[in-house]
């Protein structure tokens, strides 16, 4: 159901739209909307969901607009089709943004955790990545994920640029998320505690190996869980770390990221958990178009972990290869083969999916 | 018209068309501009929205229609992208982190006006161009060789 809240944001960014297209570029009240969508099919043999579907993607509409010379907005609304088929609108990322110098940008609103490479790097526009979706264990919290993609407060962030490599942070407060009927919330309206969540990003980019990046990445939170009535059912005290590895040169491409979920709980008793989650993704360009690709996933869970057990998080191996192939520089079709193992059946997806930037 | 006409014609059309793609770029800016110089390796950063700002002072950058062939030359001897591959990383560099790609304007008089009007930007145009304009300073020179 769309509330009334979201309805209005709908309303505005309509109105948005129709004034970007009516408004002369120059002027400096202009703005452009820009926006990424996807259609995709996908067939599974999984056990009591073998079937076959087109499911529309996500319709994302973002915009940034500078407010002054060094101030601006930054809008992102992605409307998608929940599990009954209703429309859902969210308001994915909203951010204002000031630049105090190169070194330090501060920013407050709703963003995408620092947490890795790919929840960085990548948001809800399919055409940027190279494959049909995310790694399941990196997947939105509103789409069975199990690590806090998105924060609501302040950020700051920074690039220094040294002779030996270039150096970006970013240091993150907010709200931490808590569990509700079984999926994680990131606090968006206000914060379920008083406990604040903490982030933060170390990538470096070495001169001598140009495309090469290495990072460092984490998350601290007290993290509650809730059930329908809502009632407290669980409290982890959580800390999430991750190390990656990419390459960017040439033709080639290469993504890894391995993450550490450690929890201790703070509810029904006082013993720590240790999750781990990882994956590896490699691609080579051939000429301009076609884009064949590999990605290896797993996510292994601690099955006592309070954390895990209202999520309903099992033990999943995944095994993709796909072939992407760029119709022209806004628009690609991928088809992928996925063979998935989650420790109670062995199955295979097939997705063919078209993406497009406009 | 006799034969060898049309052939020495054919090779002065074309000497003017290599003269065109091995002329210098300028990178100029306002008078006002903070710094006297810079570096291509700073050009780059600038416009990859990588370099903000520069002694206090917010940096535009202030690019040129996609068929225009300063355009693609720039892009060879500075960014070393296409042009499709540079409009490509802008989109992706704008939904990540917001921000706003290099303002684009038609004609070199245009970026002339441009890096004069506002303080911070900073152009590029044919270094032919840029003689016996007032108000605005070469930072970098790209030689054509």
């Amino acid at each position: 159901m769309i509330t009334n809240f979201q309805k209005k944001v709908l309303h505005i960014l309509v109105v948005w739209g129709v004034l970007a297209f009516m408004t002369p570029n120059t002027t400096s009240f202009s703005f452009e909307l820009k926006g990424f969508g996807d259609v995709t099919y996908t067939n599974s043999t999984e056990k009591g969901n073998d079937k076959d579907s087109f499911s529309l993607g996500m319709l994302d509409l973002y915009a940034s607009q500078p407010i002054d010379d060094k101030m601006d907005v930054f809008v992102e609304l992605v409307i998608e089709t929940d599990a009954t088929g209703e429309p859902v609108t969210d308001l994915e990322r909203f951010q204002i943004s000031y630049i105090v110098n190169d070194a330090l940008k501060v920013r407050v609103g709703r963003f995408h955790n620092i947490l890795g490479y790919w929840n960085t790097a990548y948001h809800h526009g399919a055409q940027l990545q190279t494959s049909v979706d995310r790694p399941a264990f990196l997947n939105f919290e509103d789409d069975g994920g199990i690590l806090p993609t998105h924060m609501v407060g302040l950020w700051l962030s920074g690039r220094l640029k040294t002779a030996p490599a270039t150096v970006l942070y970013g240091v993150m407060a907010g709200n931490g998320s808590r569990v509700r009927n079984g999926a994680l919330d990131p606090n968006n309206a206000s914060d379920d505690d008083k406990t604040k969540a903490a982030s933060f990003r170390l990538l470096v980019e070495p001169s001598a190996v140009e495309g090469l990046g290495v990072g460092l990445s984490g998350n601290l939170s007290t993290i509650n869980g809730y059930d329908s009535v809502p009632a407290k059912i669980m409290e982890v005290r959580q800390g999430v770390f991750s190390a990656d590895v990419t390459y960017f040169a040439g033709n080639v491409e290469f993504i890894g990221e391995y993450y550490i979920i450690q929890d201790k709980d703070e509810f029904g008793g006082s013993n720590d958990y240790s999750s781990s989650a990882y994956y590896a993704q490699g691609g080579y360009l051939i000429g301009e178009e076609f884009l064949p690709y590999l990605r290896y996933e797993k996510t292994s869970v601690d099955e006592n972990d309070p954390y895990f057990t209202v999520l309903g998080t099992k033990d999943t191996e995944t095994m993709i290869g796909g072939l992407r192939y760029n119709i022209s520089p806004a628009s690609s079709l991928k088809a992928e083969v996925r063979g998935v193992d989650n420790g109670t059946d062995k199955f295979e997806e097939y997705a063919i999916q078209w993406a497009v930037a406009f | 018209m006799k034969l060898g006409t049309i052939f020495g014609s054919f090779l002065i059309v074309l000497c003017l068309l290599s003269v065109t793609h091995a002329a210098d770029i300028a990178i100029i800016a306002g008078d006002d501009f903070p710094k006297g110089s810079l570096t291509s390796a700073e050009v780059k950063d600038i416009f990859l929205g990588n370099m903000e700002m520069i002694e206090g002072t917010k940096v535009f950058p202030l690019d040129q229609k996609d068929s225009e062939e300063i355009k693609k030359e720039f892009m060879k001897r500075i960014i070393e992208m296409s042009v499709i591959w540079y409009n490509r990383y802008w989109t992706k560099r704008v939904f990540r982190e917001g921000g706003t790609p290099p303002a684009v304007k038609g004609t070199q008089d245009e970026v002339v006006r441009g890096v004069k009007e506002k303080k911070g930007t900073v152009g590029y145009i044919w270094k032919d161009e840029a003689k016996g304009k007032d108000g605005i300073k070469i930072l970098l020179t790209l030689s054509g060789s």
